[in-house]
Parts: C-alpha cells; structure tokens; sequence
C-alpha cells in the first residue's frame, strides 16, 4: 500500500504522458486538465459491495422499466404514480423517441449511479446518471499503471479483478447488437472525455469512429471507408448528448451528427447505448420517485435508499423547504456536473429570500435536501501528509442480457477542505476504489 | 365527405451545388377517420435514395440522400382523398405532451395576462371554449408575411402584433395549453391558400381532437388536408436537410387542391 501511494507523483506524470485528460469549456475556450489522481484507494469490503451489488440491480432494473413505461404505454403516469408534468417537462424527454423498444428492452445499458456514504455508515442514492456516463476509464488505468509499479498490492490484498470491465462492456454491446460491427461515436477530440472514448474503443475492441464515418441507407447504418465500401454496424456506443445525435431528429444545425441515425434505430436496425431520451429518468425531479418506481414496476422495497428530498410541487415540501432552507442543499433540476447547487447554510439573508421567491414562484423547478455529512476519505496533501476530504462514489452499472454492478467504481474526493462538491468540472480528484474479494 | 384532389411541389434553387445532401420530408398525408387517401404518389428530383420512415408523432415520412452535386432539390405529392366536412379526428388516448408548453409555445407574461383576459368571457362548453380562444388570437394578429420566421416563437409573434399561419397556430397552442386543453400543431394543405398551411387541433373528449384554423378563424373542413402533427413547428418542418456545399436556397413553392363540389 505504501509503495502505491509514493508511486503516486510518477502514476499521475504517466497518466499526463497517456493523455488521459478531460477537458471542460469555460467562457467560450477548451481547456484540457488533467484529472488529479489520489494514489490512497478507497476501500469496500465484499459484505458491504454485495449489499450495494443487490440494491444497484434492483434500482437499475426499475429505471430500464420506467424508461420502457414511459416511451410506450405510460403507465406509471396513467396511475398517477408519477405526476405526468414531472414526465412530459422534463428536458431529458424526447418524446422523438416515443414508441421505441430497443433491442433487448434495454434502455440505459451503461448506468453511472453516484452514491455516498454517510457517517453512520448507511449509503445513500445522490444522483442517477443513465445518458453517457463517463468516468470508467480513469480507475481503470490507474490500477494498470498502479499494478505495474506495485503488483504485490493486488496479489497480497484480496482485490476483485476489475480489469473486465472492458469484457462486460463488449458483452453488453454483443447483447444488443442487430448484427454487424460495434462502435464508439465520438465527436471527436476536443470533447470532455475524449481520452475515455479512445481508451475504451482499444480496450473493448469496438471501432473508434466520428459522425463522417457512417452514412445511413435504407434505415441501415454502415460505416463507409475512404474507398466507398460499407460494413454493416449493429451497436453504437455512442458518446455525445442527444440533441446532436441525429439533425434530422434532434438538432437541425448538429455538425457532429449521423443524418437518419434514428430511422435506423427505430426500424431496430441498430442498438443506440444508451438510449436516447433517458435524461427523463436521471432527472433531479424524477429521482425521487425511483423507490416509488421500484414499488410499481418490481413490487419489492428498495434496498438503497435516496438521501432524503423535498419536492417543493408538493405543498408540505415547498413549506418545509421554505421553512428550513438554512440546513437544506437545493437543486435545480435541469443543471448537471455540480452547476445549480447551493447549499442554503452559505447564502446571506437577501440570496436566501430572493432563492425562496424563485422556489414559489418555480416550484417544479427546484428540488431540496437534507445535507448529508458524508464520510472523508484520506487523500495526499501536497506534502505527503494524509487529509481528509469528502468523496462520492460512482458505480458503473452494465444492462444487457443481465444487471451486473462493476466490482470497482470511480471514487471522486474534493480537493477543497469541507467542501461536498466532488465534480471533476469543479476541480475534484478521483482514487481507485478497491472492493475486497473475500 | 367530399373528394378532393391535390397537387403540393417545392423547389429549392442552389446559388452553387450543394452534395452530400441528406433529408427528411413529412409531406405523406395521414389516412384517418376525416381523410381517406384514395391515391397518393411522391416525387423527389434530382433521383434520390429514399425510404419510408416514422417520427415519434406518428407522422409518415420519407428519409433519403442525394450523394452527387445538384443544383436543385425538387419535391412534392400527388393525390386525391376523400374529406369530411366535419373538423373531427379520432386519434387515440395518448396525449402526453401536447398538454405542456415547448419553445416555442411558452408563454411570457403579455400572453399569460391575454390569456387571463380572454379567459374571463370564455364559454364553459369545451368546443365553444376553444372557438373563442381561436377568435381571440385572429383578432389580436395581423397577417403579415415577412414579420416573423419559422423560428419565431409564439410570445415574439405575440409581441410583434403579426404573422402567419404558423404564428396563429402558436398563439392557440399557447393559450390552449394555459387552459388545459391538450392540442397539437398541425401542418397540411388548404385550398386557396398557396402555400402549405398550419393550424391546431385541440382535444375535446378523450381521443377525439377538433381542427381549427385560428388564421381564417374557422373550424376545418374539406379544404384541409393534414400532412403532419406535432407538439409545435419544429416537430411538423415539412423539410429538413444537411448538405455539404457554400450556397444559400432559395424556394418556389405550388400548391393546387379542388374540392368536387
């Protein structure tokens, strides 16, 4: 362990010279930085990853039949379980893609679920993210570069494999393949998570292709090489937001795009991973109706729980936000990466009561909760001391044939003293996550 | 029912070729209770790579490429349909989003306060309800070609005090979607009208939607035919497309529909 953490300054030069970078747009311009890596690896014993295991499946399982509900018949509204105006509001609704089963029923095939672990021990659901998302990559080229400096640790130390995520990703493409090549849609390199897509396509074997590569004809997609000839593609793991995916369905001015993407995908030529129009699940608003959902559609208890949230649509909510904003972090449903969070505690008294105007006058638009103190890990200061710093967890969770919860995940810390926003955007860092075998 | 037959093209003119042209057309009228299509033929010039698809509306529609330089892009439909003089549609249960404002339907607060005015007077009958709303909009518009684009959203047009049939058709969704009213955007053909035309259809029992054409402030009849419906615009664009070249269009647009009498 302790030869891992002072290969730590060497293991993050190798990952500048790997270009394993993501890049954020601020003020108009790309930057590029690197993603600082913690060589301390956050810990998860087996019993603890095999409850977690459990009520990960479960609470993916539920969001794929939502998802399912939702693009189809809308049950679930129909029962008034979920309000329809949390369904049909919602920016991640594309209802473009009403009507659509995707190959294998599967909707979300790669789900990033960000858990934290309170003080108590207890794990709490913070956020589910079901369009594209990104972070696999980073532990998983920490552990090779870490397992080349020190290979002892992970022999002496009882550490799940994690080097199959790869496999479990090509499974999942290969389950809901239609017959032909899988892919991976970049739109290139000047995109956040460029290094992932580059990485992933080498190690799942998957064609690393842009927008210019592929034509669709007769609602078939084929990737065509610079002589003309066609192959066939039967997925695309496709890593660009929706609303560029396809101009001739989502945005009409989309540069990045495959015209007549969707005609195929419709006509169940090709499976999309992940589904378009999933940002109607990882909504902020409609998370808190994911252990409603796993009631409706599993009638089983959810076995993780949400941190506790208010919806201020709702009378009591917007009077027990309102009346206790001071202690409660609130949200705006339709930011992302960290942005459109405030914690009521660090507001002065005009910013508190213009907030509470807004939450009245927009009700639907805001979500509040409880602050969870959730644990600190230890993480190298500057000067090799060990600090303690808030962090989250990612779990990257795989649908294909079956629900299979990676026995890893990306572990993002705050680099700010007591701050809770762990967001690469914002500055975070990230550490392995060693999940014990036995 | 009446037989109508129609006859729709339109020409884009290049100022230099373009290629590598990719497009979508929604110009295949639907067949429903209010119109049978008795015949139907499609045109599309320079010859094209075409297929049939389906958008997420329910709207038929034809997908394809042109790979070669071409100077122009022509297309059209060619048919007859049998037409009911009644404004009704049959069009199943689901409603889902057009009970809620997109874009370019969402209100400021000169429509909400339009909105709570008309409301005061507005009949408590769902059909006369949405008769008087559609009076209200033709009354406070005046038809001006030029004054708005196809991207003007329904407050600008509101704003700006004209428009075209698009932007009456907003406006009603608008204040439609205020009260409640589950409705969609239309677009289609109408006799003397020149042009392809737009206007709303608003549910008035579970399944069952009236058409009404806020520009001429009537209910619809055999002079409408429909080609697509949508939340708004954006969803019913009777052509969408990406090519590869440095020209700008330009577009000649003929329409020629009788009704037998």
């Amino acid at each position: 362990m302790e030869m891992t953490t002072t290969a730590a300054l060497e293991i993050n030069k190798l990952m500048t010279r790997y270009g394993v970078k993501f890049g954020i747009y601020k003020n108009g311009e790309f930057i590029e930085q690197l993603f600082p890596y913690d060589a301390i690896p956050r810990i998860i014993s087996k019993q603890e990853f095999d409850f977690l295991n459990k009520g990960l499946v479960q609470r993916v399982n539920a969001l794929n039949c939502f998802l399912q509900d939702i693009y189809t018949n809308g049950n679930i509204v129909i029962d008034k379980v979920v309000p329809e105006e949390f369904v049909y509001i919602s920016k991640g609704y594309l209802p473009e893609c009403r009507g659509i089963v995707p190959p294998g029923g599967v909707y979300s095939h790669i789900s990033g679920i960000d858990l934290v672990q309170a003080k108590s021990g207890e794990w709490f659901i913070l956020e589910d993210n079901l369009r594209i998302p990104s972070g696999a990559s980073y532990p998983l080229i920490a552990r090779e570069l870490s397992r080349i400096g020190n290979p002892d640790a992970f022999s002496d130390n009882d550490i799940a494999e994690n080097r199959h995520y790869s496999d479990m990703l090509s499974n999942t493409m290969d389950s809901v393949n239609c017959g032909g090549l899988n892919v991976i849609l970049t739109p290139g390199r000047y995109n956040a998570a460029y290094f992932e897509h580059s990485y992933l396509a080498e190690r799942t074997g998957a064609l690393l292709v842009k927008a210019s590569d592929l034509v669709v004809e007769n609602a078939v997609l084929y990737l065509e090489n610079y002589l003309g000839v066609k192959a066939r593609v039967g997925a695309v793991y496709r890593r660009m937001s929706d609303e560029y995916l396809d101009p001739m369905t989502f945005q009409a001015d989309s540069l990045i795009g495959v015209p007549h993407i969707m005609d195929a995908y419709r006509a169940g030529n090709v499976a999309l991973i992940n589904a378009p129009g999933n940002g109607v699940a990882d909504d902020k608003g409609i998370y808190y109706f994911v252990p409603k959902m796993i009631k409706y559609y599993l009638n089983e208890e959810p076995i993780l729980s949400n941190a506790p949230t208010y919806l201020p649509y709702y009378e009591d909510d917007l009077k027990y936000t309102l009346d206790n904003i001071r202690k409660l972090v609130i949200k705006d449903v339709s930011e992302a990466g960290g942005y459109g969070v405030v914690f009521g505690s660090d507001l002065t008294e005009e910013r508190l009561s213009d907030l509470k105007a807004l939450i009245k006058r927009e009700p639907r638009r805001f979500i509040s909760q409880e602050v969870i103190d959730f644990i600190d890990l230890d993480v190298m200061g500057e000067d090799g001391s060990r600090v303690p710093r808030k962090a989250d967890l990612r779990a990257f969770v795989l649908t294909g044939v079956s629900t299979r919860v990676w026995p890893s995940g990306l572990t993002r810390f705050s680099r700010v003293e007591g701050s809770f926003v762990v967001n690469s955007s914002q500055g975070g860092g990230f550490k392995d996550t060693w999940v014990l075998s036995r | 029912m009446k037989s109508v037959s129609f006859r729709y093209q339109t020409e884009l003119h290049f100022s230099s070729p373009a290629a590598k042209h990719r497009f979508l057309l929604k110009i295949l009228p639907p067949a429903d209770n209010r119109q049978q299509i008795k015949q139907l033929s499609w045109q599309i010039e320079p010859t094209a790579t075409v297929w049939k698809t389906l958008d997420g509306f329910g709207n038929d529609a034809l997908s394809g490429y042109i790979d070669a330089a071409h100077e122009y892009f022509r297309f059209g439909i060619e048919g007859s349909a049998q037409v009911s003089g009644e404004p009704y549609t049959e069009r199943g249960q689901h409603t889902g989003a057009l009970l809620y404002h997109t874009e370019l339907t969402n209100p400021g607060a000169a429509i909400i306060n339009f909105y709570n005015d008309a409301k005061q007077s507005a009949p408590s009958g769902i059909l006369s309800r949405i008769e008087h709303f559609s009076q209200a909009v033709n009354k406070c518009l005046r038809y001006e070609h030029g004054a708005t684009t196809n991207a003007t959203a329904a407050q600008e047009a509101f704003d700006c005090g004209a428009g075209v049939c698009q932007d009456y058709a907003h406006i009603l969704l608008t204040l439609l979607r205020l009260d409640k009213i589950p409705c969609s955007y239309v677009a289609g053909l109408a006799s003397d009208y020149g042009e392809t035309h737009a206007w709303v259809e608003a549910q008035i029992s579970k399944g069952r939607f009236c058409g009404i054409d806020p520009t001429r402030n009537k209910l619809i009849d055999e002079n409408y035919i429909a080609l697509s419906r949508g939340r708004d615009f954006k969803d019913c664009s009777v052509e969408r497309g990406v090519f590869k070249g440095a020209c700008r269009g330009t577009q000649i647009v003929n329409l020629k529909m009788e009704v037998a009498q």
